[in-house]
């Protein structure tokens, strides 16, 4: 198991590195001069000349690299063009409540989609089966962007039932001091008791949760309804149901169990696809996170933030594979004690 | 003609039927799955909307740039079936021109992703030992990036337009093409037609491309279309960062992030062209979920 | 009305209820083009405590038939369209999913074929077993240890419960001798062993079935001993029963169908079974194959391979119908005639084949 691990940790330290390898071309690659991108437009040749000779663009390719994988190694990833921070601080700044918005969003696709698609796969076939089909479908069909306005129409202009926009109301904090403990007001709320906050933080959460939460719904029903299918179709199935135990057991217990395992992966596949996804979604509910920040620093030409975004975006989503590789590991002996199937 | 379709495929399975039996087979399968069936016929009805959208379209002048200052921002009706945008464009043709865009750009991004990924996935089957290696280490690195993220960020690197966003996707879907065409280059690799081209001296090009690509190549194009329904999603996504489509561009999930600033007070504005693409993406994806069932012979049976 | 008493004396072996009782069971499978038939099964009984060895070609329905029981079928397009099962004197047709689980496991323990798929391979082997034993038995979990330790020790595993062994750790007998245990936890009456010895070795083949043999003695199991390789059942089975294109075409005492055969195909089969230990299975040397389940011949299944086949075994189906004592009956008028459906069918324990031109030359 050890070894095992070892062997999956330094897999996942070379495809960093090739991560790095990759935006570094990205950056360097791109049509224009970087070093005029860096001082901006109305920057004079002089200044350009000299901004080269500061990013050590004037040196060899590798001694860039070098360069660029030293800062990155320090954390640093530059400073934003916009903000005029450091690109590390800001994400730092931004990401708590993507991250907040990204757990909730996957929560409530894990929640819903485990047993929608046990339910589809036990009715194969039925009317129950054709339904959840046809709302995974729709689900990752969706333009999650529209379905945010979509449910900002329904919810908000029409039924007024839930707010607009924001992560809170600029009043509530006010009125009901919280103490930052996690950073998340839903979770200070929760911890300190406080629950107009509570109360006022989970209302703003629940539209772009439910946004971000359809694509990972629709494809974790779908990934768990096949490989459930197929499991349920095994030998060991049909041998837990001769040994008397009830349908709930068997499904639940001991096939799910054996299926879980793919739908595990497309679950940490779809957890870096949802914090991508708020770059789309987070600028439509003003949702002050990293997606929001991502898709100002696209439309701005910000460079340095682009590429400090797509790399620990990137690094997360690979530690993540990593940690669901463990967890399959633990779930199936087969793969612990490195047996084929 | 059965016999001839009989020899023509080299190991004929338990289910072995004549090429064109095996077609008709599969068209009649895919008909009795109805959400499959829905699903292509709504393509074939989009393909149709958007190849005959100046024909069908109410105001075909409106579909790039114009200004109507006395129809700002009308509510469906009569004359405009999905309303008017701000400046008083008819959007039911915006939306009718942008399934050109957008169908026609899903399919240069699938070609150029088939472009780049098939010749390299065939090389590392090819030639194994260090192309492969280098090849598919380097497949794994780019597929390590989710890939809205990567066609992000090239597309925000490469500047903003329609068609460095198609770059874009591309760019960062050719691993997929890759690995499949390598697999089924490997398998072939060994094949008695491959040996006894190399015996006759075939240069290694030559049957890679003539022997091999040709072979491996039906797999690839049923994940292409299989594909589709996401890579217009993506271009959507792009566009509505503000980095694909430019204005006046009709591209839908432009015509969205333009209709941000004036759905609250006009439903209209983001509804249609969001429907569009959601019916859009829905249909090839219902289409791909009949044709991965029929291809599957283990749900075959289960239609 | 001699006929009839006749038939009567057959049967009156079986003064005893049996356990188990089949008739006229018909079982379907949905395919892309609607239901095919693939069981008719006129009669099948099994007495308490005895070994019934159930025997024919690979897809002769002998599985089907011996499932039918908790309705558990290796496809899940299986449906049971009429007839009727009884056990210990209840309907289970029909029974709902209530009735049955209070049968599976229970009432009636299964072993399948191939211990490696039929092992979950993500749970350690004594946790299925722990399970089985605190709900059939209602014994705590410490007990249910206690008594899952004494019965893997009894199937020959002695020291294997707590220890978190996977299936993929265990030989392919000792998994076999995990299902045995996990088919003996709720203590049942019946025992279904479907070809427990076919994805074995031949030497661990051996093993389990003197294990199955000394089980069945000690706790007076009934059991259902599915098989293709009629070499087996000699020694074993007190009754055989020969499957053919899904019915039943021959049973009685093992001694009488094996040296006595009575249906031509009984006696093909046995002509071209091999003997034991010979290894090689040879069963499917009969000239032709089963008739297709989907054009279901009008008369007898068999007619078109049959050497003795006449005008009327195209037109009309023989029902199971009592053999005469005096060894074969030559003429026998109630052979093949059967009796009127739905009375007191030839199945019982005594001698039955379903054939106009029963007996004649065996080879």
């Amino acid at each position: 198991m050890a070894a095992y691990i070892a062997r999956r940790l330094l897999l996942g330290l070379v495809v960093i590195w090739g991560l790095t390898v990759v935006t570094f071309a990205i950056a360097r690659v791109a049509p224009g001069d970087p070093a005029a991108r860096w001082v901006g437009p109305h920057a004079t040749a002089e200044q350009i000349a000299q901004a080269r000779v500061e990013l050590g663009l004037d040196k060899p390719l590798y001694v860039q690299y070098a360069r660029y994988l030293g800062q990155l190694l320090h954390g640093d990833l530059g400073v934003s063009i916009r903000t005029h921070q450091p690109v590390a601080a800001d994400i730092r700044t931004f990401l708590p409540a993507s991250l907040e918005l990204t757990v909730a969003g996957m929560a409530l696709a894990v929640i819903l989609g485990i047993p929608l698609g046990v339910a589809a796969a036990a009715r194969s076939g039925r009317w129950l089966d054709h339904l959840t089909r046809l709302t995974s479908i729709g689900g990752v069909s969706m333009p999650t962007f529209w379905l945010a306005m979509i449910l900002q129409l329904v919810f908000f202009k029409q039924l007024h039932l839930l707010p607009l926009s924001g992560r809170i109301d600029t009043m509530t904090p006010l009125l009901h001091p919280v103490q930052p403990i996690t950073g998340s007001f839903l979770l200070d709320g929760l911890l300190e008791g406080n629950w107009p906050v509570f109360k006022d933080a989970l209302a703003h959460l629940i539209l772009p949760a439910v946004t971000l939460a359809a694509y990972p719904l629709g494809l974790i029903v779908r990934m768990l309804r096949s490989s459930m299918i197929e499991t349920l179709g095994e030998d060991y199935v049909r041998a837990a149901r001769a040994a008397g135990f009830k349908e709930r057991v068997v499904v639940y217990r001991y096939a799910l169990k054996n299926a879980i395992a793919p739908t595990l992966t497309v679950m940490a596949l779809t957890f870096a696809y949802s914090l991508t996804g708020t770059f789309l979604i987070e600028s439509v509910f003003d949702w002050p996170g990293l997606g929001n920040y991502a898709a100002e620093a696209v439309i701005t030409n910000d460079y340095p933030a682009i590429m400090g975004v797509t790399i620990v975006v990137a690094v997360m989503y690979v530690a993540l594979n990593l940690l669901v590789d463990v967890v399959q590991a633990l779930l199936d002996p087969r793969i612990r004690t490195g047996v084929a199937s | 003609m059965s016999s001839t379709a009989k020899a023509a495929s080299p190991a004929p399975g338990p289910r072995a039927l004549p090429a064109a039996a095996r077609r008709a087979e599969g068209l009649r399968l895919l008909l009795r799955n109805p959400l499959a069936a829905v699903g292509g016929v709504t393509v074939l009805l989009l393909a149709l909307l958007a190849l005959f959208a100046p024909v069908l379209a109410p105001a075909p002048g409106d579909a790039f740039s114009a200004v109507h200052p006395a129809q700002q921002l009308l509510p469906p009706g009569p004359g405009h079936p999905f309303g008017t945008d701000e400046l008083g464009r008819d959007l039911f043709t915006r939306v009718l021109y942008g399934a050109r865009i957008s169908l026609a750009a899903g399919a240069v991004a699938i070609a150029a992703a088939l472009a780049i990924g098939v010749p390299l996935g065939a090389v590392a089957g090819y030639a194994g030992g260090f192309w492969d290696e280098l090849i598919m280490r380097f497949t794994d690195v780019v597929l390590s990036f989710p890939s809205l993220l990567l066609a992000t960020a090239i597309a925000a690197m490469l500047g903003h337009s329609l068609t460095n966003a198609v770059a874009a996707i591309a760019l960062s879907w050719w691993p997929w093409y890759t690995r499949i065409v390598r697999a089924q280059v490997v398998s072939l690799r060994e094949r008695p037609f491959v040996e006894a081209a190399r015996a006759l001296g075939v240069p290694g090009w030559r049957i890679v491309f003539e022997h091999l690509v040709p072979n491996a190549l039906a797999p690839v194009i049923v994940q292409a279309s299989l594909d589709f329904g996401s890579v217009i999603l993506t271009l959507a996504a792009l566009s509505f960062l503000g980095i694909g489509a430019q204005p006046p561009q009709p591209e839908w999930g432009l015509l969205i992030n333009t209709g941000r600033n004036f759905f609250l007070t006009n439903w209209w504005y983001v509804t249609f062209p969001g429907l569009a693409i959601f019916l859009t993406v829905a249909a090839f994806n219902l289409l791909g979920d009949g044709l991965r069932e029929i291809l599957d012979p283990r749900t075959r049976g289960r239609v | 009305m001699a006929e009839k008493a006749r038939a009567a004396d057959a049967y009156a072996v079986g003064a005893r209820e049996p356990l188990l009782s089949i008739r006229d069971l018909a079982l379907d499978i949905a395919g892309p083009d609607g239901m095919r038939p693939i069981l008719r099964v006129q009669a099948l009984d099994l007495y308490p405590g005895e070994v019934l060895g159930l025997v024919g070609e690979t897809g002769s329905g002998k599985t089907l038939t011996a499932m039918a029981v908790v309705q558990l079928f290796p496809t899940p397009h299986a449906r049971i369209t009429g007839g009727s099962v009884r056990f210990r004197g209840r309907e289970l047709v029909g029974a709902g999913p209530r009735e049955l689980a209070a049968v599976r496991g229970r009432r009636v323990g299964v072993i399948f074929q191939d211990p490696s798929t039929s092992l979950n391979p993500v749970f350690p082997v004594d946790e299925p077993l722990i399970r089985a034993l605190r709900i059939h038995r209602g014994l705590s979990r410490a007990a249910a240890r206690a008594e899952a330790e004494r019965l893997l020790e009894r199937v020959g595993l002695p020291g294997l419960v707590g220890k978190g062994r996977y299936p993929h750790e265990l030989s392919g007998g000792q998994r076999q001798r995990v299902m045995i245990a996990l088919a003996l936890a709720g203590d049942p009456e019946l025992l279904i062993a479907d070809e427990p010895t076919t994805a074995l070795d031949v030497t661990v083949q051996a093993q389990i079935l003197r294990l199955l043999a000394e089980l069945q003695r000690e706790r007076r199991l009934a059991v259902i001993f599915i098989t293709h390789n009629v070499s087996l059942l000699s020694g074993f089975a007190d009754r055989v029963a020969v499957m053919y294109a899904g019915d039943v075409v021959e049973c009685g005492p093992t001694a009488a169908v094996l040296q006595r055969p009575q249906h031509p195909y009984t006696q093909l089969l046995l002509a071209a079974a091999p003997r034991l230990g010979s290894g090689a299975r040879r069963l499917a040397a009969i000239e032709g194959l089963p008739p297709s389940l989907r054009e279901r011949p009008r008369g007898c299944a068999f007619a078109d391979r049959c050497p003795r086949a006449a005008e009327r075994c195209r037109v009309e189906a023989p029902r199971l119908a009592p053999v005469g004592e005096g060894g074969p009956a030559g003429g026998g008028a109630a052979t093949g005639d059967g009796l009127a459906a739905g009375e007191g069918l030839a199945a019982g324990a005594g001698h039955a084949v379903a054939c106009f031109f029963p007996g004649g030359e065996a080879q």
